[in-house]
């Protein structure tokens, strides 16, 4: 198998998950492009060092990651290479139910520790054993950090619930 | 799974998985044409620093002659300005305006730009230097949709030759974590032709050939023009003033404005406060222009930096400086206009 192959390959089986990891998590649907342009010319530039089979995935997470972290804004973003794909993601906007919009106030209150094991094992649906994977922890650290997440987000959620019950009582 | 992860589960930003679309496949094609893919990447890698360091002196020859011919080319250039008169800022981009020249012809809109940015610092312990890193950069659009981008990345040098020699003259250097190395042999060039209508960005927004075509002339309308389409990116971080200049400045070379467009571009920006006018410099290439500085982001030191020939009101380099942790990005304007060769990959010869 070739390099090119190779890569065509990871892209077309990866793709749809990258694309959900990078929409998910990015400001604007420019970024989602960015992000997804850069995630995988990274993987073309080391298609040598991606792991084989569903360990790909879990690779193209922790490069995704890091170029989330990474990612600059103003005038040196919007790369040539997405430019085709931005303007197509800028076309579907992501809808959002109203009456869950405690839960997103709850959960984008937490500490970003807590939101992105939550997320990773929610969305992506990833075990905590591959969560460490992608975010270079520990399994164990992994599955505590997960377990503190929960406890913090049942706990918000709770102070809400009173909160909000004092207020109609008022 | 317990009731707290249904919960997040139920705000999951984006439920369904994509299909790829052509965007996608798109992304795709040009990615694996890209320059800095893993089998240059294996061929430099066997290359013996002694060829390298021939490599770097090719280069620099080749690169001093393809400039020649960027500074040789003929140019619809008027007779130059009278004398050095000590025009005042604003009245050096009127007369920049003024200076609008005949729509030119051609079947395509091209831009050609050589980027010129700087490594991380390479090297030992308190002897390090940085690499200048440059590429070519091309973008196509023709008249009747076509969309092309062509890329080449070109030798790295380094920025101090003493140190680079005291490090053990290395041809190569690791580009960072994500793998990828510089080279003092220039990659390949590269054209990737565009799927689908061509959009070309002013600020967020895209346009087709036809609604840059409507712009209006007149300054305060374009004013107007700029602000919509700074206000349509939702992520841009400062006021809408502080988006003008940037956004009015894309107009003068980066996008096909007829030269009444841009003289309006000019005009606008003569009107806006925070735009300076620092005087006579060269561009990185040694071509004489009149520097013009404005902030690009409320409240940080970052600067946008036009070098700009008041006699034929082209850019000819467009700079960003004083980005915090970052080195200065410097875009020499090779070419900007309607030309009728065909697309090719960038070539340094």
């Amino acid at each position: 198998m070739t390099y090119r192959d190779r890569f065509e390959a990871v892209y077309d089986a990866y793709y749809p998950a990258i694309h959900q990891y990078a929409a998910r998590r990015a400001q604007s649907p420019d970024d989602t492009a960015d992000v997804i342009s850069e995630t995988f010319l990274t993987a073309w530039r080391r298609i040598g060092d991606v792991p084989e089979g569903e360990e790909a995935l879990l690779w193209l997470y922790g490069v995704a990651r890091r170029v989330l972290a990474n990612q600059q804004r103003g005038a040196s973003r919007r790369a040539v290479l997405a430019e085709r794909l931005r303007t197509e993601l800028a076309a579907d906007r992501p809808v959002r139910p109203v009456d869950l919009d405690h839960v997103r106030t709850a959960f984008d209150a937490l500490p970003e520790r807590d939101r992105e094991v939550l997320a990773l094992a929610c969305w992506e649906g990833l075990t905590s054993e591959r969560i460490a994977k992608v975010v270079g922890c520990t399994a164990i650290a992994a599955r505590t950090r997960l377990h503190r997440a929960r406890k913090r987000l049942a706990a918000a959620l709770e102070r809400q619930a009173s909160l909000t019950i004092a207020m109609e009582e008022a | 799974m317990s009731d707290i992860e249904h919960l997040v589960r139920a705000i999951d930003p984006a439920p369904h998985a994509p299909d790829q679309g052509p965007g996608a496949r798109e992304l795709r094609a040009a990615i694996m044409a890209s320059t800095s893919g893993p089998p240059h990447r294996t061929a430099r890698r066997r290359l013996p620093w002694r060829a390298g360091a021939i490599g770097l002196v090719a280069a620099a020859a080749a690169t001093a002659v393809f400039l020649d011919q960027a500074a040789t080319a003929p140019s619809p250039a008027p007779p130059a300005a009278t004398g050095d008169t000590s025009l005042s800022g604003t009245s050096i981009l009127l007369a920049a305006a003024a200076k609008a020249e005949a729509a030119p012809e051609g079947s395509y809109w091209h831009l050609k730009e050589l980027n010129v940015g700087s490594s991380r610092p390479y090297g030992k312990d308190g002897d390090t230097y940085q690499l200048e890193i440059s590429n070519l950069s091309e973008q196509w659009v023709g008249a009747d949709g076509g969309h092309w981008i062509g890329r080449r990345q070109l030798a790295a040098r380094p920025r101090d030759v003493a140190a680079w020699r005291r490090d053990g003259s290395p041809a190569e250097w690791e580009m960072g974590p994500d793998g990828g190395v510089y080279s003092t042999s220039p990659g390949e060039g590269t054209l990737t032709r565009l799927k689908g209508d061509q959009k070309l960005y002013w600020s967020a927004r895209a346009m087709t050939l036809e609604q840059i075509a409507e712009l209006p002339a007149d300054p305060e309308a374009l004013k107007k023009r700029a602000a919509e389409a700074i206000r349509s990116d939702e992520d841009f971080a400062g006021s809408v003033e502080h988006g003008l200049p940037h956004t009015l400045a894309s107009l003068l070379y980066a996008l096909p404005a007829s030269p009444q467009v841009r003289g309006a571009a000019y005009e606008a920006l003569a009107t806006l406060p925070t735009v300076r006018v620092e005087g006579r410099t060269t561009d990185p290439r040694g071509r004489e222009g009149v520097a013009v500085t404005f902030p690009i982001q409320e409240g940080r030191p970052t600067q946008g930096r036009l070098v700009i020939d008041p006699d034929t009101s082209k850019v000819l380099a467009s700079e960003v400086t004083g980005m915090p942790q970052k080195d200065d990005r410097v875009t020499v304007v090779l070419e900007s206009g309607w030309t009728d060769t065909e697309p090719s990959p960038p070539s340094t010869e």
